[in-house]
């Protein structure tokens, strides 16, 4: 490159640069920005970051068939053209080179067997023999033996139809995702407090506030372009404070004002504690409190979440009831609160008496903005859902909440958690728009948009992503169906689930782009087109709901999750999944026990053949036929998919999808809009986006005159006084609920001495399937290391890089001890991430859950470390 | 060669020691600041190993609070 040339590239990248980040340049400067990048073959289009949940924009840009070049959206009110290194490499992942293009099926002698090996197979070959599985599984043991485990990465698009297929179609409510992993505590946690789901803020609180403060995160490394947005508020607003409450010292410390470092699952009782501060210093809004909150509590006696013979779970009354709540007075909120003193908490927890209050009393003060994240700190935890409800808990007492600058915000892991598990209800126990399916207004509701004869839908939970390989393992579930996402490194106690999976009789499909640990242990592995070889839609952290075109075509064979899910509901009949069906352990109002009735009479009537596919009965009814491809939206772009099925399949879905929510609460606006917007935030009424819910002046749901009003539904009406008491109306209230402090399911011991928690690093996302085949970011951060406190490997004389065993009382790994680095644990505490499938982090943890939400726990088990 | 734009933050007291330092790097450029603190740097590297390494030097500088990698060129095709 010639030096004039290099010279011009780096005045248009840093003019480019400044205007994205708003410093005002002269307009001649900017004209040149893009003049080095207009080559003539090169197209750009607007789309999402395939990572994290905050929903960064990207601007992509395509030549002969390759992305070529990525950039942060300057337009995108999100990331505001910022990138982390991530989201630069997001055209790096779909080209690694053991990228999967063939459907691969484990035979001898060239036929299927479970103890076969991988030997390519046509889609024909595939479907017929996964068909043929799924079918002999069902004819004996009805719905509840196939699953399908889902992923709060799939396109909105993906997850709706994978709900519908299995809940409507083949009448299973086992369907959940990996998203019960890392947001199920927070779903749990607003239904309680709110009866509906998802923050009543949204990201620009962040220019609003006063104060930020952390817990259980590590924003800096795992959400890096909102901490930047964080950092900036602090460089330019003078009483900004930052807190970091985490079990270890992480890069989010490095520009925080207060660091409170304290022991595993000791947050309820810090949290209790600052509620205890505010209402002895005047931290509590009354007016508000009064008009907009009531008291709440619930039972103690709940369990771990393990199967129901584990030691743990003995004398445990309430494990089957963990959510029961009822109202309380505030005089009993305040005695609950009176053993949580600065100094018992201080003891218990560790962090210092000063913090602790000061800390408080940043929550005390009347006149502050504060604004509180968390991720997987409060969401994998035993009390995953008390904690969440505990975080709203002080911030309704002090009336800071739903309010510009001030509120409590649970930030996401995945790119559509919200947007596709949650909203969609890809869950054992929902469907669309928060309706779920033991309630007979919904599963009404549902039937009669989806078309379906009434009593199709099952009314009976179906098995959560914990249940579900726990049933795989006692042999209950025999179809288990993977997309987009990496179970069997994904889910703690792995050695178990590994077992199970190509021990018992069962058949296991795993959609995947690459050879993950998961498609390695699958019996059928279905080859994917990825996120830019399809057209899609994701809804991040803060509702906001962004769509985007097709960029290039899959490799070879591979084919998007939703191609799949459409072609295999071909290979049903009405009569073989609508008659009568075994449903072990049914008991709903209006249904046989033990059984599902037999809708064809009804489906006949409503003009359906028994001899249709669920194809044509779910995905290509005459209204989604109607909706045409080609269609101007796609502006020159692909869609291989309509091209296919002959129509916008995409566009078809969204438009019965987008029914759901209207009026209720889920408002999203039509399909072409998301493609002139750099996404909106629901509900969108009128084509206006809400930044704050429940607040007069910015959600249309809230009246003149009620200054806040929590519509929420779900929950409301809950007995008054005590578990027996008279049900009470809650109508537009908020909850505040009291929970106590209860330990973790296992502690360090004199066997295994150390705690594990486990996490994320930046330049790895997830189980590491796409980022490990960036050979920048692998060479970065190769494999995970074991963080060690230099005290703890001086006292068992292990030394920097060294490798070590790894051990819990489930099993052993290797990996290498790291002292120094960016993490700086304190004594008796290892942090290992888990990206790596060669170190497998998760044979050491066990499946522990919050008994509430159902989420597993990563963060607190007993290990102990032994020199090779 | 690839050219990287990154936003160097840092407290507006330190603007002025920060350029210094950075364009006594033979690598990197300031090229604008603005009065909340922050710089906008380009960095020239062989490659995206090194242009991550030099990214990282620049984060270790002691009153830099972050640097957000912005803006990505190379003349060939990234992927």
């Amino acid at each position: 490159m010639s030096q004039t040339r290099r010279d011009f590239l780096k005045n248009a990248v840093a003019t480019s640069v400044a205007g994205s980040i708003g410093i005002s340049l002269p307009t001649s400067a900017l004209a040149k920005v893009d003049e080095w990048r207009d080559r003539a073959t090169w197209k750009w289009d607007k789309a999402v970051c395939r990572f994290c949940g905050v929903g960064c924009g990207i601007m992509m840009a395509t030549d002969q068939g390759r992305i070529v070049s990525v950039k942060g959206d300057p337009e995108s009110p999100v990331n505001r053209g910022l990138n982390c290194i991530k989201g630069y490499f997001n055209a790096k992942i779909m080209y690694g080179e053991d990228r999967l293009t063939k459907p691969l099926l484990r035979k001898t002698n060239g036929v299927y067997d479970k103890n076969g090996k991988f030997t390519p197979v046509s889609w024909d070959e595939a479907f017929e023999v996964m068909a043929a599985k799924f079918k002999e599984y069902y004819a004996e043991h009805g719905p509840a033996s196939v699953s399908i485990f889902g992923s709060g990465q799939y396109t909105i698009d993906e997850g709706y139809a994978a709900a519908k297929f299995m809940k409507a179609g083949v009448r299973s409510n086992n369907i959940d995702p990996n998203a019960r992993h890392c947001m199920a505590s927070a779903v749990a946690g607003f239904i309680q407090t709110f009866g509906i789901d998802e923050p009543p803020g949204c990201y620009d609180d962040i220019e609003l506030t006063d104060t930020v403060v952390s817990w259980g995160a590590n924003m800096a490394e795992c959400h890096p372009i909102l901490w930047s947005r964080v950092t900036d508020r602090k460089l330019t607003h003078e009483p900004m404070q930052i807190v970091n409450l985490s079990t270890f010292s992480n890069r989010t410390s490095n520009i925080a004002d207060l660091e409170l470092i304290f022991a595993p699952q000791t947050d309820l009782a810090i949290q209790n504690f600052i509620a205890r501060y505010m209402i002895e210093h005047g931290g509590m809004n009354q007016k508000f409190i009064d008009k907009h909150c009531a008291f709440a509590t619930g039972p103690t006696d709940i369990g771990y979440g393990l199967p129901a013979d584990h030691p743990l779970e003995q004398g445990q009354a309430m494990r089957d009831k963990a959510g029961a709540h009822w109202t309380i007075s505030f005089e009993e909120f305040k005695k609950n609160l009176a053993p949580y003193t600065a100094e018992y908490v201080s003891k218990l927890s560790g962090a210092p008496e000063e913090k602790l209050i000061a800390l408080a009393k940043l929550y005390a003060d009347p006149k502050r903005k504060v604004l509180s994240f968390w991720t997987m700190g409060f969401n994998q935890h035993s009390r995953g859902t008390w904690v969440n409800e505990q975080i709203y808990m002080i911030h309704l007492l002090g009336g800071k909440i739903s309010t510009p600058g001030s509120g409590a915000f649970s930030l996401t892991g995945q790119p559509s958690a919200c947007g596709t598990a949650r909203e969609v209800g890809v869950f054992a126990h929902r469907l669309p728009s928060d309706m779920v399916v033991a309630n007979l207004k919904h599963r009404a509701t549902t039937e009669k948009l989806w078309g379906l004869p009434p009593k199709t839908l099952n009314p009976k939970v179906g098995t959560h992503a914990v249940q579900m390989v726990r049933e795989l393992r006692s042999g209950e579930v025999k179809f288990f169906w993977a997309m987009v996402t990496n179970p069997f490194q994904d889910l703690a106690n792995a050695n178990e689930w590994i077992r199970a999976a190509r021990e018992k009789d069962n058949f296991i499909v795993v959609s995947d782009c690459y050879p993950t640990v998961s498609a390695k242990l699958a019996d059928l592995v279905l080859p994917v087109a990825m996120i830019y070889e399809k057209w899609g839609a994701y809804g991040n952290a803060e509702r906001r709901t962004q769509h985007w075109r097709q960029q290039v075509k899959a490799p070879g064979d591979a084919k998007g999750d939703l191609w799949q899910i459409l072609e295999f509901s071909k290979r049903f009949k009405l009569a073989e999944v609508w008659s009568e069906q075994l449903l072990p352990g049914l008991a709903a109002e209006g249904f046989e026990d033990g059984k599902l009735p037999n809708v064809l009479a009804d489906a006949k009537k409503m003009g359906y053949d028994p001899e249709q596919t669920l194809y044509e009965v779910l995905f290509a009814r005459p209204e989604h036929k109607s909706v045409k491809w080609p269609d101007p939206i796609a502006d020159g772009h692909p869609n291989d998919i309509a091209e296919d099925f002959g129509f916008f399949v995409h566009k078809a879905l969204w438009n019965e999808y987008q029914q759901f929510g209207l009026g209720n609460g889920h408002d999203l606006a039509d399909f072409d809009t998301y493609h002139g917007v750099r996404g909106l935030r629901w509900p969108v009424v009128e084509r206006r986006e809400t930044r704050w819910r429940f607040r007069e002046g910015h959600d249309p749901y809230v009246k003149p005159g009620q200054d806040f009003y929590f519509y929420g539904k779900a929950l409301k009406e809950i007995p008054a006084g005590g578990p027996n008491g008279e049900k009470v109306a809650l109508d537009g209230k908020a909850k505040i609920f009291f929970r106590p402090y209860a330990p973790a399911a296992e502690s360090p011991d004199a066997e295994y001495d150390l705690w594990l928690c486990t996490g994320r690093v930046l330049e790895h996302w997830h189980s590491g399937s796409m980022t490990k085949r960036v050979p920048e970011l692998n060479r970065a951060v190769p494999y995970a290391k074991c963080y060690m406190h230099p005290a703890d490997a001086a006292a068992r004389g292990i030394a920097r890089n060294e490798e070590v065993i790894l051990e819990s009382r489930r099993g052993k790994v290797k990996a290498r001890v790291e002292t120094q680095g960016r993490n700086t644990v304190p004594e008796g505490l290892l942090f290992v991430p888990w990206f790596d499938e060669n170190v497998l982090i998760n044979k050491l943890t066990l499946d522990t859950t919050c008994p509430i939400s159902k989420e597993t726990d990563y963060k607190k088990y007993a290990v102990r470390v032994r020199k090779i | 060669m690839i050219i990287s734009g990154i936003v160097v933050a840092s407290r507006p007291e330190h603007l002025s020691e920060i350029s210094e330092e950075v364009n006594a790097l033979p690598w990197a450029k300031v090229h604008f600041s603005d009065p909340k603190g922050r710089l906008v740097v380009t960095l020239e590297a062989s490659d995206l190993d090194e242009s991550m390494e030099r990214m990282e030097a620049l984060q270790a500088l002691p009153r830099v609070l972050s640097a957000a990698l912005a803006e990505f060129c190379s003349d060939g095709p990234m992927a």
